[in-house]
């Protein structure tokens, strides 16, 4: 079998060096070449002046600069870097009230606001219920009963004065 | 848009922006407190006390949360005011008793955020300083989970009658054994339990540790981990 060489590779009868081979090739430019290619370019402005925005040209990007500074040292309003990963628990919160209309789940899990958990009942044993899905940690709530009764849940492993005449639960997941 | 109008509209964005990282997004203003019926005296009181959380450093989130709760119970302006401000208290002390531990442990901003407001609302409960100022330097750092546990379990202690002392011992048993969340709380249960029937401390310690040395790792059998306890969770 017959096998070929290509250029600058090891031929039978010895190495071939390339770079002698392109130094061969390298001729001077003619006199002047040089000069005549810089006369022909387009006139152009000096670099730092092309650097330097026009006008008005630099209001947005130093806006956007300085929010993207402001961010950086503030983080953005309204979100808060988040906290450690924990899990989820699903509680089940019960009130015994056979006479109520409406009960409502009020705590920290709700940002102390009403109309967020409402209770489902009565049953017929006269309990209310709702099942909640909960983060892991301690949390403190009370049921709010038809509205204007704030009743501390009495199954509640532990409570506490809220500072405001009433019995916050106080519950660990 | 024409550039000078393009221009303005940057510029009050930017102003929006800076403003609203400047105040943080739960403190409340004047006209706020008034729509709720809080003027005079007692809003004064409250603005300045978000913004001595703002100035200090603190988490306005947990004042807010106190605002929030009178607010939703229909508190009076007094009462409310007076909630928040032994909120910041409350968090001031908690920052000087984890100070120390800051210096060392470097947690996170998020991780410092919720050991202070756990602590601050373990001291609220009426927990005494005392009861975590030789402890914390004890464990593997004030913020890690397994402190934020023992600081729960210190407040479900107090607030079913243990003694300060008694609290005080079961932490440091328990930063001696390294306890998990769950296994903590579950052995503060067990002790309220027996608080409960009338044991003596040493008695429900003996019978709390008594099997087990520090650093034994986990027991499925512990005290307090059983039928017993009410399950509310599913």
């Amino acid at each position: 079998m017959k096998s070929e060489h290509a250029p600058g590779t090891d031929a039978p009868d010895g190495p071939a060096d390339p770079c002698l081979e392109l130094a061969q090739l390298r001729r001077a430019a003619p006199p002047g070449f040089t000069a005549r290619v810089l006369r022909r370019l387009p006139p152009g402005r000096p670099a730092m002046r092309r650097l330097w925005p026009e006008g008005w040209q630099w209001a947005a990007p130093a806006l956007a600069g300085a929010a993207a500074a402001l961010i950086a040292v503030f983080g953005l309003p309204g979100l808060r870097p988040a906290g450690p990963a924990t899990g989820l628990v699903v509680v089940q919160f019960e009130l015994h009230a056979p006479d109520a209309e409406q009960v409502e789940l009020v705590g920290d899990f709700t940002d102390w606001q009403r109309d967020r958990i409402r209770l489902e009942g009565p049953d017929e044993s006269g309990h209310w219920t709702a099942r909640v899905e909960l983060p892991e940690g301690r949390h403190e709530y009370i049921f709010l009963v038809d509205g204007r009764r704030w009743i501390t849940d009495p199954l509640a492993p532990a409570h506490r004065p809220d500072g405001f005449g009433n019995l916050n639960a106080v519950m660990n997941l | 848009m024409q550039p000078r109008l393009r221009i303005r509209t940057l510029l009050l964005a930017a102003g929006l922006a800076l403003r609203s990282a400047i105040v943080p997004a739960e403190a409340p203003t004047h006209e706020s407190l008034a729509a709720h019926g809080i003027e005079g005296p007692a809003a004064e009181v409250l603005l300045a006390a978000f913004a001595g959380a703002a100035r200090e450093e603190l988490p306005a989130a947990a004042l807010r949360a106190r605002l929030d709760e009178g607010l939703a119970k229909d508190a009076g302006p007094a009462a409310v005011a007076e909630a928040v401000v032994r909120r910041l208290e409350m968090l001031r002390q908690a920052r000087e008793l984890l100070s120390p531990d800051a210096d060392r442990a470097r947690p996170e901003p998020h991780e410092a955020e919720a050991a202070l407001v756990n602590l601050a609302r373990a001291l609220e409960s009426g927990v005494p300083a005392e009861v975590f100022a030789d402890v914390f330097p004890r464990g593997r750092g004030a913020f890690s989970p397994r402190a934020q546990a023992l600081v729960e379990a210190a407040e479900r202690l107090h607030l079913a009658g243990v003694g300060a002392d008694a609290v005080a011992q079961f932490l440091r048993d328990a930063l001696d054994r390294e306890l998990r969340r769950m296994e903590a709380l579950r052995a503060a249960e067990f002790w309220i339990r027996r608080h409960r029937e009338g044991v003596a401390p040493e008695d429900i310690r003996r019978a709390l540790w008594g099997a087990r040395s520090p650093g034994a790792g986990r027991h499925d059998d512990e005290p307090g981990r059983g039928p017993h306890r009410r399950r509310r969770n599913q």
